[in-house]
């Protein structure tokens, strides 16, 4: 019985002791896609969620609130395409062992493996980040090429314009890591 | 010498000048350069002409209902369901046909020491048709004009002409990025804004009012740049071949963002003999103007802003020169800087500044204008113009315009 207290005590201690890191400022995620000839369009939103276990950063960006600029295509792309109601948020998981932290006062650059999840679908993606360190504060903008298909996502396509189904993705945040 | 011109030499040279400076139509069927606010740096996706302007495609018939008008009612833009035909839904039409309307009338004031005169105008009557089929593109414009537009002119009469704009053939290839365009065509050159009569469009004559010339053109339009080069092979319109200019126009724009972009323009063109223009009409008899050998260059850049928000800024400066025998070398410019208030949608609040140098002189002009587009294809305008002309003499003339113009365009 004790020890089975101490296993508890250890289990609710851990997380504890894992580095927390915390959001601070407005963070960004978004989109990049392209269409025929020099159509390109973006989506945004400050809607970004961070959880660290101390092995895993997970990056949770709920889609409801994705915005391109025009309200009849974010319906479309939360109705028709992402099917937000039954697939809400997109979520990348890049664990810590991939993430080279740069020393103080250093910027560093890298690609990391990370398991992306859009659609109800998974994938392993490669991850590019920069990150630059002041003291505990890390300013980090990320990119992942995707291909919507990898997804099961429809290729977007409006009144003779088709998006082409690779587009690029980005996370920006600025975050505290003690 | 051509009924085109020739008026340009008659006694009452500066009043007429004035007027028809003031008063030559904004042909505006669609050519908003302030698109970039909603993310639109390149122009393919929405016009047939891939630099913009004129005649619509599919998608851009959709933006034009979603995006461009006062949504009454409560309604936002993800209620509505655009619909792909014309007249409202009425005419279906196939995705590679696009057929479009524009109807533009408007009242003109324009006072000029002490005297104001009033005058109605018919602006525009075009009907406009083309094709976006594959590979194939083509399109095409016709109308009706009673006063103006007289470089685009099919019939030969002092007025009540018969004009087409545009007329021209293309192919397109590498996934609609590279163009082949050949027939009569708008000049690629700076921004493509819809107040033709804007300094910086009349003094360097690439507006979208009648400016536009016969040759080929060569566009790539790809994400973060397009450019056009046009070999300008003369404006056929123009009955007698000695005023036809030669030469080439051409643009290279560099999206930096979807909210920013900065472009470099050149023009040169030859003529046996020079057309007038009429960029500074209180400069009198253009020296220019019938003299031979003439060389015009103009060369410069331009820019559009999405600030943030419902602000746009649009920007242009070009250097000016003109050559031709027996006349001394024109060194002049001409610079533009717009700033669009979209107060509501629909609503635009528009404040111009414009100044020009042109044979030594120089002129300005301020502009306040109140676009609306208040229902789908319906847009009322209201220009309040104030110039300050520099005279050849020393002395300036200012000159005040209120334009009230209704037009309807689909």
């Amino acid at each position: 019985m004790p020890r089975r207290a101490s296993l508890a005590a250890l289990l609710l201690v851990l997380p504890l002791l894992a580095p927390a890191t915390k959001l601070t400022g407005e963070p960004s995620a978004g989109f990049h896609g392209r269409g025929p000839g020099g159509f390109g369009v973006d989506g945004k939103t400050n809607q970004l969620r961070i959880e660290d276990d101390g092995t895993t950063l997970k990056f949770t960006v709920p889609l409801a609130g994705l915005q391109t600029g025009i309200g009849l295509r974010d319906r479309h792309m939360r109705e028709k395409y992402l099917q937000v109601d039954k697939y809400p948020d997109a979520v990348l998981e890049v664990p810590w062992s991939g993430v080279k932290l740069p020393g103080d006062g250093q910027t560093g650059e890298g690609t990391a493996p990370g398991k992306m999840t859009i659609h109800g679908k998974s994938k392993d993606v490669q991850v590019k980040y920069r990150i630059v360190r002041t003291g505990t504060r890390y300013q980090v903008t990320g990119n992942v090429p995707l291909n919507l298909k990898d997804y099961g996502i429809d290729v977007p396509s409006y009144m003779g314009v088709t998006v082409q189904p690779d587009i690029d993705t980005s996370v920006s945040f600025t975050a505290e890591r003690s | 010498m051509s009924l085109r011109t020739r008026w340009t030499r008659s006694a009452g040279f500066l009043p007429l000048a004035l007027l028809l400076a003031l008063a030559l139509p904004a042909a505006r069927a669609h050519a908003y350069p302030w698109m970039i606010q909603h993310g639109y740096t390149n122009c393919s996706g929405c016009h047939v002409d891939p630099s913009g302007w004129g005649l619509l495609t599919e998608y851009g018939r959709g933006q034009d209902q979603i995006v461009i008008p006062t949504l009454w009612g409560g309604k936002k833009q993800e209620d509505l369901e655009p619909f792909t035909g014309i007249m409202y839904g009425a005419v279906p039409l196939p995705s590679w046909l696009n057929v479009g309307l524009s109807l533009r009338g408007a009242v003109l004031s324009t006072t000029n020491s002490g005297t104001t005169t009033w005058r109605d105008i018919l602006m525009i009557a075009d009907l406009r048709a083309g094709v976006t089929a594959g590979p194939f593109l083509a399109s095409v414009s016709f109308g009706y004009v009673p006063t103006g537009a007289t470089l685009a002119a099919v019939t030969n009469q002092p007025r009540d002409n018969l004009v087409s704009r545009e007329h021209w053939l293309g192919l397109r290839f590498d996934d609609n990025r590279l163009y082949f365009l050949g027939g009569r065509m708008n000049l690629p050159f700076g921004l493509r804004n819809v107040e033709h009569n804007a300094f910086v469009r009349s003094s360097t004559l690439t507006d979208t009012n009648s400016s536009q010339q016969y040759g080929g053109q060569v566009v790539w339009d790809a994400p973060g740049i397009r450019a056009a080069l046009m070999g300008i092979a003369g404006n056929l319109l123009l009955r007698d071949p000695a005023y036809r200019e030669y030469g080439y126009s051409g643009y290279v724009e560099g999206a930096f963002s979807n909210s920013f972009t900065l472009g470099l323009s050149s023009l040169v063109t030859h003529a046996d003999l020079a057309l007038a223009q009429f960029a500074n009409p209180a400069l009198g008899p253009d020296p220019f103007f019938g003299a031979s050998n003439s060389w015009r260059q103009a060369h410069g850049l331009f820019s559009r802003w999405h600030v943030g928000g419902p602000w746009v800024v649009l920007a242009e400066a070009n250097l000016l020169v003109q050559t031709a025998d027996n006349v001394a070398t024109d060194w002049g410019g001409v610079g533009f800087l717009q700033a669009d208030w979209e107060a509501i949608q629909g609503l635009h609040l528009i404040f111009t500044g414009e100044a020009l140098r042109q044979r030594y002189v120089n002129s300005y002009g301020a502009w306040f204008s109140v676009s609306w587009f208040f229902f789908t294809y319906c847009e009322a305008r209201i220009d309040v113009t104030f110039n300050d002309y520099g005279m050849s003499s020393g002395g300036h003339l200012p000159s005040l315009g209120v334009l009230g113009q209704l037009h309807f365009s689909m």
